[in-house]
């Protein structure tokens, strides 16, 4: 048996655009939406002898994608096929058929390669890739039709010799709600695929059951900042024996944690430490972790950082203000003395983390309000 | 209570002090006078470095290094605090760059470190030690707190101020009470409107806030996915049933056509069935008519050849019985009518005799009633009536006469002159009264105009009189002047001359003044008035002489010609009633009434005088009536009894002329019916001859016997009779078949039997055809075959309605689709990550409300606290600094719950705003010291003051003077100022640069 090359995608989400980037919403969605261009031209590279391109839901983020968006798709979509490259596209979730304004029932006619429509796991098609015949099994959610309440564990599959591939966009193992598809994995096993692809999640996964392999390609290119992408497409060789999975780095916008310790910083130092991390190119999250020795303003420093990187959020996760300083200020026979001796005895009696979290909270606004205050009076 | 004095500062590379720069302070008021921007203000913030530290800081606008570090390469960046309290000398060492202390206590001549380590300010790890040895010194660790409590940097507030100001110095960093709180309101405003419920304002606001909006969103996004959820689950659905419905509808579709064929194959037998059996009931029916036809035509040969024994039967007409009925009747008749004849003959000779006894109805009359119609009686009782009423206008009209006469004699006897006058003299007596009034104003007013213009010409002349008294001066005066003043032998010369020039000036100088041109004009116009005068009088007599004669007959002339024209309006007036009274009654005649002739041609009178006339004559016959007066003269002349006398005899002969005409009327009948009946019997034997003319073959076949020839003529028509029902009969076979021949009918009916034999065969092609059609042909009964038939005809009405109601699902499923499809449902994998995602802001959000409503309960609740503990002991502390400082004993400072100061002056209260500059400036230094000592519990620290009373006048600088020296007495003081008048005010602090 001829080895067969795949491109095996998923959750690209076209059509995603970010809310509150500071106006890069537009310039961010059509970077986004260039991935496709990226995974044909991978495709059509002949070095990567690519012969399927399996597309395992989420191409679109909505089901009624704009009509510039489907043309753009549509075109990729066919420099593949007239390529002779076979091309599977089942719906997903995010762009689900159920809907009657589906991009995929308006352009069912025209849609280059296989497109799957029907709601309940069947063979869908047999393709015959360097002569290898490959037996697709899929199915695409159906509101109202398709019967998921239950994961779904009866799959079919044929006898006949060849390749046997599923390919479904679900949650293995996961009982996420129904438009989730929930799949079980031993199920597919047991159906005996040679290769399960997947989609959904937003993570690569690559799971074996029994002999089938299962894979979840994972998002490529990241959405939010606790999506951010894994920055690579999945290839798969598919033939006599197990699959060989290979990710393909790709050149994505580099999404980044980082953490900053903010114990022992002045104000002045912590922004310092900040700069030094700074990138116009990236997207960050900021963590702030320790314990601040000032009264930090948060969104002060958001308003800041906001032009040193291409977009950034600070999550918070600095314990409280140091305790010896609370208790020095507590001290003093002044209004603040007197409110931080009540939030003390508050947060000492405070019996959850919520709770001390809202007292913390608390203090911090109180005392942010007498500095503050000071700032107006002076202003 | 231990005393704190600062000795020496010496700073080093901070800020303008590049060198080292050493600050010396005495007891008491030390004062630092130097220009602005020369490091007064840098001083204070040295020792506040040196105490608290300097945060290492890049911002050059805050507290830090990045602000007071020097940049022209320093020795150093470092400084030193020499301090004193209650005797023992305290050192504290500083390194600004790397927050390096020492603290060291003096001790037999030298000093001993007591601390020494890193104090950063901001540092995660404290230097506990170094904190607390400087709070056992200080009295206090806060750089806040000292900055905001000793030094005083601002200026003096005013009055209104001062209460934040307390408020600030209270609050610990700096901030009004009110500022904490409103701050923490307002922010949490801008995430709730709920903020009344939460306690933190006094009601809600309407407007949602960013919670709200998140929930509603979350809310909205909910019911969204909620909706659309079941909207897109459903859409599915409905094309599936769709689909269903239709594949069903093919089904029954098909269905149904099989049954309409098969329905339509039994309709087809049925009908090939019903036409076979027409064809065969035809084809038996002209079967039948063929025999009846062949039959008849041969009964019309018999009866054919026994006709031919009765040879006149053809000649006599057909209704020759009925002639011959009429030839006996006739003969009947003529022997009756001659017996009446002569009857009657008999009668008509006897009334002859008779005629001589009448004489007429007019014989015993004294009137020709004859010559007033048929009914006198009622030509009488009209004329009676019509002469009432000829009497009573003949009266209106003999009244009208009389009247005109009267009329016409009062104007001619009473008003000739009126009568006689010409319209101009009239129209004159019509405006008599208001012409005469006229007439006289105007010769008065005329009058009035010429005397005042005389009296205006009379004034103008002696005015030119004046011009010559003038000219007379001038000369007086051109005489008089050249006498004095000339001399010699011209004197006279000039005396003559002066008198000729006066007059000549004089002269001149009196034209101007009185003009004679005007004086000419006013005589022009007293005689122009004069003529208006003569001309008003001359109008006022001739119109006075025109009405002279009627004045001498009518003295009320007005009076007389009302009358004269309400005579002549009355007389119109009946002349006009008379000429109406003419037309109408006597056709127009002018002439008197009495004469108007009744006969003349031409002349219409009303009718009812000829009609009177007319009776007249005929009643009266001898009368020779010829004019209306004689007329009525006649009439009026006639009583009642003689009216009814002529009625009387009018209706006697109306009832002798009814009885003649009868008996007239009935002789005529009786001639006229024996002429008749003459007739009569002529015609009947006229008829008899023309009826045996008609039938004479007939009689003579009976040798001229009626009887026989009754007889003949009864069996030649039975003869007739039954050929004429053969015929009929015959005939009615034929146009029932639509034939005209026997031989026709024979040709259809073999036409028939073909038919019916080809219907039977196309029915058994059917059958052969369609085998499921065999049991009809051997079918039981019609009935059968009825029942079935309508069985199947139930079945396909069944399977149609079924389609219908396929077709009804179909619509409604095709609708419902068109309708979900008509929706734009949200994308309910997208609508569930901004689900979680507005989650998480509203749980953010909540728990940021939470967060301000506790902060904002807790510094309210502090706020209480805070005024429980100190309030008090703040008031009175500060009622003694204010009672030393203004050396008033009866003076009391109170602080209310809100920490609102006010003064208590010998029992009254007073407001800071009621107090002068330097009581109030006072206050505020006592509230300072009060709030210090409420800070620094036991000690006493310097106070800095830095340039705060910059803004204050001479009289409110002494007072400030004065209270620092009060004040100096027991604490040090610092003050720093540009004002080199200042200096005066205490101790110069001593500056000395380099180590």
């Amino acid at each position: 048996m001829t080895p067969i090359r795949c491109l095996h995608l998923a959750d690209l989400h076209l059509g995603w655009r970010p809310r509150g980037w500071g106006g890069r919403e537009e310039e961010r969605q059509q970077e986004r939406d260039g991935l496709l261009q990226k995974a044909v031209n991978l495709a059509l590279d002949p070095a990567a002898r690519i012969r399927l391109v399996v597309i395992a839901g989420d191409l679109f983020e909505s089901h009624h994608p704009p009509a510039g968006l489907v043309a753009q798709v549509l075109t990729e979509l066919n420099r593949l096929v007239q390529a002779g490259i076979q091309v599977v596209t089942v719906p997903g979730n995010h762009d689900e058929l159920t809907y009657h304004d589906s991009v995929y029932r308006q352009y069912s006619r025209e849609w280059p390669g296989l497109l799957v429509t029907n709601p309940m796991p069947e063979r869908v098609g047999v393709l015959s890739v360097e002569e290898t015949p490959c037996y697709l099994y899929s199915m695409a959610y159906t509101g109202g039709v398709t019967k998921a309440q239950a994961m779904l564990a009866d799959f079919p599959r044929g006898t006949e010799a060849g390749l046997h591939i599923g390919i479904f966009h679900g949650s293995l193992d996961w009982a996420a709600g129904e438009r989730s598809l929930p799949l079980s994995a031993q199920g597919l096993a047991t159906a005996g695929y040679d290769y399960v692809a997947l989609g959904h999640l937003h993570q690569h996964q690559v799971k074996t059951v029994g002999n089938t392999v299962l894979v979840y390609p994972g998002m490529v290119e990241g959405k939010y900042l606790s999506d951010p992408g894994t920055g690579f497409f999945t290839l798969v060789e598919l033939g006599a024996g197990s699959p060989r999975i290979t990710k393909m780095p790709v050149t994505v916008r580099p999404f980044r944690r980082l953490t900053v310790e903010v114990t022992g910083l002045t104000e002045a130092a912590l922004r310092e430490e900040l700069e030094k991390m700074a990138d116009p190119e990236v997207v960050a999250e900021l963590t702030l972790k320790g314990v601040f020795s000032f009264l930090p303003d948060l969104a002060g420093l958001s308003d800041w950082l906001r032009p040193k990187f291409y977009y950034c959020e600070i999550k918070d996760e600095t314990a409280f203000v140091d305790q010896d300083l609370l208790e020095k200020w507590a001290g003093e026979p002044t209004l603040k003395g007197a409110f931080l001796q009540r939030m003390l005895k508050r947060m000492a009696a405070a019996t959850s983390a919520q709770e001390q979290r809202v007292v913390y909270l608390a203090l911090a606004k109180g005392l942010m309000a007498l500095r503050r205050g000071k700032e107006h009076a002076e202003g | 209570m231990r005393k704190v004095k600062f000795d020496r500062v010496c700073l080093t590379g901070f800020g303008p002090y590049r060198e080292t720069t050493t600050f010396s302070f005495a007891e008491g008021l030390n004062v630092l006078v130097a220009p602005n921007e020369t490091g007064k203000s840098t001083l204070v913030a040295g020792i506040n470095a040196l105490l608290f530290g300097l945060p290492q800081t890049t911002d050059e606008t805050v507290f830090g290094q990045a602000r007071y570090r020097n940049w022209y390469n320093p020795p150093g960046f470092e400084g030193e605090l020499v301090f004193t309290v209650d005797g023992e000398s305290y050192r504290l060492r500083r390194s600004f760059q790397n927050n390096q202390v020492s603290l060291a206590r003096k001790e037999e001549g030298g000093y001993r470190e007591l601390v020494a380590g890193i104090h950063n300010p901001r540092a995660q790890r404290r230097n506990l030690r170094f904190e607390e040895a400087l709070k056992d010194l200080l009295g206090l660790s806060s750089q806040e707190l000292f900055t905001a409590t000793f030094c005083l940097t601002q200026p003096l507030p005013e009055a209104e101020e001062l209460n934040e100001r307390v408020q600030e110095l209270l609050s610990g960093t700096g901030v009004g009470f009110n500022r904490v709180t409103e701050g923490l309101a307002k922010e949490l405003r801008e995430i709730t409107r709920f903020t009344g419920r939460r306690g933190v304002t006094s009601r809600d606001a309407v407007e949602p806030r960013a919670l709200e909006k998140v929930m509603d969103e979350i809310a909205k996004t909910r019911a969204a996915m909620e909706a659309d959820r079941e909207l897109v689950d459903r859409l599915e659905d409905y094309r599936r049933q769709l689909e269903a419905a239709e594949k069903q509808r093919t089904t029954k579709a098909k269905v149904l056509a099989e049954q309409e064929e098969l329905l339509g194959l039994w309709q087809e037998w049925q009908q090939l069935m019903k036409s076979y059996e027409a064809a065969r009931l035809v084809y038996s029916q002209l079967r039948k008519s063929t025999e009846r036809a062949g039959e008849l035509q041969r009964e019309r040969e018999r009866i054919a050849e026994e006709k031919a024994g009765y040879p006149w039967g053809p000649t006599v007409p057909a209704e020759t019985g009925e002639l011959l009925q009429q030839l006996r009747a006739l003969t009947e008749q003529k022997t009756g009518l001659a017996r009446e004849l002569a009857a009657l003959e008999a009668e008509t000779v006897r009334p002859a005799a008779d005629k001589g006894e009448e004489a007429g109805p007019q014989a015993a009359f004294t009137v020709d009633w004859a010559a007033l119609g048929p009914g006198p009686v009622a030509v009488v009782e009209s004329r009676q009536r019509e002469a009432r009423e000829a009497l009573a206008v003949w009266e209106e009209g003999q009244e009208l006469e009389r009247a005109a006469a009267e009329n016409a004699r009062l104007r001619r006897d009473e008003f000739a002159l009126f009568e006689e006058a010409d319209q101009a003299v009239l129209a004159a007596v019509e405006v008599y009264d208001s012409r005469l009034a006229f007439l006289r104003s105007a010769l008065e007013n005329a009058t009035l105009r010429r005397e005042k213009a005389k009296t205006e010409l009379k004034r103008l002349e002696e005015r030119g009189r004046l011009r010559w008294g003038v000219t007379v001066l001038g000369a007086v005066l051109g005489g008089v002047i050249p006498a004095f003043l000339a001399a010699g032998p011209a004197k006279l010369l000039w005396i003559l001359g002066g008198i000729l020039l006066g007059a000549g000036l004089g002269y001149l100088a009196g034209r101007p003044l009185f003009s004679p041109g005007v004086l000419n004009l006013f005589r022009k116009e007293v005689a122009k008035q004069e003529e208006e005068v003569q001309a008003a009088a001359e109008a006022l007599d001739q119109f006075e002489r025109q009405v002279a004669p009627f004045k001498a007959r009518y003295p009320d002339l007005t009076g007389a010609y009302r009358q004269w024209t309400g005579l002549v309006e009355k007389g119109e007036d009946l002349d006009r009633q008379y000429r109406d009274f003419c037309r109408r009654e006597l056709g127009g005649f002018s002439g008197p009434a009495a004469v108007c002739p009744l006969s003349a041609p031409g002349l219409k009178v009303n009718p009812r005088w000829r009609d009177l006339h007319a009776f007249a004559r005929v009643v009266t016959p001898g009368e020779k009536l010829e004019s209306l007066g004689g007329l009525m003269a006649w009439l009026a002349a006639k009583t009642p009894g003689w009216w009814e006398r002529l009625l009387s005899e009018a209706a006697v002969y109306e009832e002798k002329r009814a009885e003649e005409e009868r008996l007239a009327g009935l002789r005529q009948a009786k001639q006229e019916y024996l002429a008749k009946t003459r007739q009569k019997a002529a015609e009947l034997t006229e008829m008899e001859e023309e009826l045996k003319a008609r039938i004479m073959p007939l009689l003579e076949a009976a040798g001229g016997d009626c009887q026989k020839a009754g007889q003949l003529w009864t069996a030649w028509r039975e003869l007739c009779l039954r050929a004429e029902k053969a015929e009929n009969a015959f005939g009615q076979i034929l146009a029932l078949e639509k034939v005209d021949t026997l031989e026709e009918l024979e040709a259809k009916c073999d036409d028939a039997a073909l038919k019916a034999q080809s219907y039977y065969q196309q029915r058994q092609a059917l059958v052969a055809a369609h085998p499921g059609l065999a049991p009809l042909e051997t079918a039981a009964t019609p009935e059968q075959l009825e029942t079935e038939y309508r069985k199947r005809q139930e079945e396909v009405a069944r399977t149609r309605s079924e389609l219908q109601a396929l077709d009804g699902e179909i619509r409604r499923l095709t609708m419902e689709l068109a309708r979900l499809e008509g929706q734009e449902p949200i994308n309910l994998a997208e609508a569930e990550e901004s689900l979680a995602q507005l989650e998480a802001e509203r749980a953010a959000l909540e728990m940021e409300c939470e967060a301000l409503t506790l902060a904002y309960q807790e510094l309210t609740a502090a706020l209480q606290d805070f005024q429980g503990s100190y309030r008090l002991r703040l008031a009175e502390m500060t009622t003694a600094y204010f009672r030393e400082l203004t050396a008033g004993q009866e003076r009391r400072v109170e602080l209310d719950e809100n920490f609102q100061v006010k003064v208590v002056i010998d029992g009254r209260p007073v407001t800071p705003a009621q107090l002068s500059y330097g009581a109030r400036d006072q206050l505020f230094i006592a509230l300072r010291l009060g709030i210090a000592r409420l800070l620094a519990a036991d000690l006493v620290l310097p106070f800095i003051f830095d340039d705060p009373f910059l803004n204050c006048d001479a009289g409110r600088l002494a007072k400030i003077r004065r209270a620092l020296e009060v004040l100096a007495q027991k604490r040090q003081l610092i003050l720093l100022s540009h004002r080199a008048d200042f200096a005066a005010w205490g101790i110069p602090v001593p500056v000395k640069t380099g180590a």
